[in-house]
């Protein structure tokens, strides 16, 4: 045991001076090795890489957990000098790196830093590096979100969220379906100040398209996506359309229109509304019409052909729909209610249907003269008819029924009049 | 995440197979799995053209990884190794064209090659290149005439091997692996988490 003992100091005692000297470490990895074979260190350190090997983690565990639980009382009374803490963090560092689940043991961090022990900027880097092993934790991330918070007790700090979202990136690419990484990348986006919002908005909704592209079946990024185009109903400004390249959507769409200005070629897509009679005023409308218009042309349309049977695409489709429509009743000062309608002779397909959890009425609203006169309307559903009959042609069987169960969905939705 | 990991290029000999040549993108994997990890493809890759017959195409399924096959009937094998998202059809686009390039370069003499001889710097452009399926799809679109219903699906490697064969055991016995190759297999087996191979 004593022997074991000194073995763990030594190897902590390695690791918080690998940390110290080298504030680039890439990465932390605990390595599947053998049992011991030489009389060799367990810890590895080459081209800015740290690792241990997997055989000295149960020893570890034990003796950083048995001191760590013991100093906790004396952390808590305050009766520990200068140099005791300054050990505690040492073991600290041991016993998150291999396991980071441990709240106790963060919070113990957390004590240190506020009794200045341990400096805020370091601790960012830290819990990075425990991040790339366990990229799911969601402790860590706790952990940053605190510590975010306390630096911007000073000062509020752009680069520090910049540096938040590329953190995530790492995380969401390192693990599928990384809730908490996503969680803390909103918790990003809810945080930053107004005057960033839209840069950080227009850089994220690229950032996303791209993921999207990489990560075709995770909904993760779709649902991020979602989170954006929600977030734009609060802009105060209008957006940079070209960005958008509207000409090609509206090329897809087969619309022509005389008019250059995206504004007026919005307005003509629009209808005049009552409620809204410039425009110019109401930024959000072409602000989200762009994004959606855009979404359904490429990220639905295009990746849907390069990328078969995702049923996400088709999810995100009606997400889209929906928004459109949302705008468009919203633009004509209509309360936009959006329910399911099922069909009586299709009650047994009604638990298919409501897999979304909707509100199903009975009502069979119809749809305001205003909405379904617009332009946009018009070549909305007709270009979801055609991109429904074209994948109705395919040889695959699963892309088949997709296109099916859509088909259905705009039917029971009250888009389509049939 | 749709992803190449590795494009091989082998010669199906009368009892093994040889490698010809070989390109590994492995930046995903963390720095020191990849050793790991590209003994574990390259072992794969013979493993899995060794049990395929000549002319034919197959496709297997194994975890979250995808591995296509395609043995022409003069031997020559090519093996893609992607993520299941990576479009399966440019997958065996790609095989066939890598196999039509380096025939053009290295005509016949298959047997007498080792991987030290050949030179064929494509490869690593091809894997950089189709690591992006829409920028490969230009080409996809002339070779549509590929015949989907022949490729063999498999929905594990256990399914590929023959029968009496178990994976475990030929991981066990394979000369290729070094013995933390072997412990990282036996923990991905167990945790069934970081990587099935």
């Amino acid at each position: 045991m004593v022997e074991q003992n000194a073995m763990c100091e030594k190897i902590l005692r390695k690791l918080e001076h690998i940390l110290s000297i080298n504030t680039e470490i890439q990465e932390f990895a605990i390595v599947p090795t053998p049992e011991i074979e030489k009389n060799k260190s367990p810890v590895l350190y080459e081209h800015n890489c740290l690792g241990i090997e997997s055989w000295c983690k149960q020893y570890l565990l034990q003796y950083t957990h048995s001191n760590l639980l013991e100093a906790r009382k004396d952390l808590i009374r305050n009766s520990l000098t200068f140099e005791e803490k300054k050990n505690l963090n040492r073991v600290l560092i041991g016993a998150l790196l291999i396991q980071p689940n441990v709240t106790t043991f963060w919070n113990m961090k957390r004590e240190l830093v506020k009794s200045d022990i341990l400096n805020t900027q370091l601790e960012l880097d830290f819990s990075r590096i425990a991040l790339t092993y366990h990229s799911k934790c969601n402790e860590i991330f706790s952990y940053r979100k605190w510590l975010i918070d306390l630096i911007n007790l000073k000062q509020k700090n752009y680069a520090l969220y910049k540096n938040e979202l590329s953190l995530c990136e790492t995380a969401t690419e390192k693990s599928k379906n990384n809730y908490h990484a996503w969680n803390h990348r909103i918790w990003c986006l809810q945080n930053i100040s107004a005057q960033y919002l839209e840069d950080m908005l227009i850089s994220e909704l690229n950032f996303s398209l791209s993921w999207i592209s990489k990560h075709i079946s995770e909904f993760s990024g779709f649902f991020y996506r979602q989170v954006l185009i929600n977030s734009l109903h609060n802009l105060k400004s209008l957006f940079q359309i070209q960005m958008f390249n509207l000409e090609g959507i509206l090329k897809y769409l087969k619309f022509s229109t005389l008019y250059d200005d995206p504004l007026y070629v919005f307005f003509h897509l629009l209808g005049k509304s009552n409620v809204f009679p410039i425009i110019e005023d109401c930024p959000k409308f072409v602000n989200l019409l762009a994004v959606l218009l855009h979404d359904l042309t490429y990220i639905s349309t295009e990746l849907n052909f390069l990328y078969c049977d995702h049923e996400c695409l088709w999810n995100y489709r009606k997400f889209l729909v929906i928004h459109i429509m949302n705008v468009l009743y919203e633009y004509h000062g209509v309360v936009f209610h959006y329910h399911l309608v099922i069909p009586s002779e299709n009650r047994t397909s009604l638990n298919e249907i409501n897999m979304l959890n909707l509100d199903i009425k009975e009502v069979r609203n119809e749809i305001p003269r205003k909405v379904s006169s617009s332009n946009l309307y018009k070549i909305v559903i007709q270009n979801e008819l055609e991109f429904i009959e074209s994948n109705k042609n395919m040889v695959n069987i699963l892309q088949n029924n997709l296109a099916l169960r859509y088909f259905k969905w705009l039917k029971c939705s009250n888009f389509y009049k049939y | 995440m749709v992803q190449l990991y590795c494009i091989s290029i082998l010669h199906k000999g009368g009892v093994s197979a040889t490698w010809l040549k070989s390109a590994f993108d492995l930046q995903k994997f963390g720095y020191f799995q990849r050793g790991s990890v590209q003994e574990f493809m390259t072992f794969f890759c013979k493993t899995i053209v060794e049990r395929t017959s000549p002319a034919s195409r197959q496709s297997v399924k194994e975890g979250e990884y995808m591995c296509h096959v395609y043995v022409r009937s003069d031997n020559l094998a090519g093996v893609v190794i992607s993520d299941q998202e990576y479009p399966s059809r440019v997958s065996h686009t790609l095989l066939s064209k890598i196999l039509d390039d380096f025939t053009q370069k290295y005509p016949s003499n298959w047997t007498c090659l080792t991987e030290k001889d050949v030179s064929f710097p494509q490869l690593n452009q091809y894997l950089n290149k189709y690591q992006n399926p829409k920028e490969a799809d230009a080409m996809t679109k002339i070779q549509e005439d590929l015949d989907e219903t022949k490729i063999i699906l498999h929905h594990t490697i256990e399914a590929v091997l023959q029968r009496g064969e178990k994976l475990d055991d030929l991981v066990a016995k394979s000369e290729g692996l070094s013995i933390q190759s072997k412990a990282f297999y036996k923990t991905a087996r167990k945790t069934n988490s970081c990587c099935s191979f």
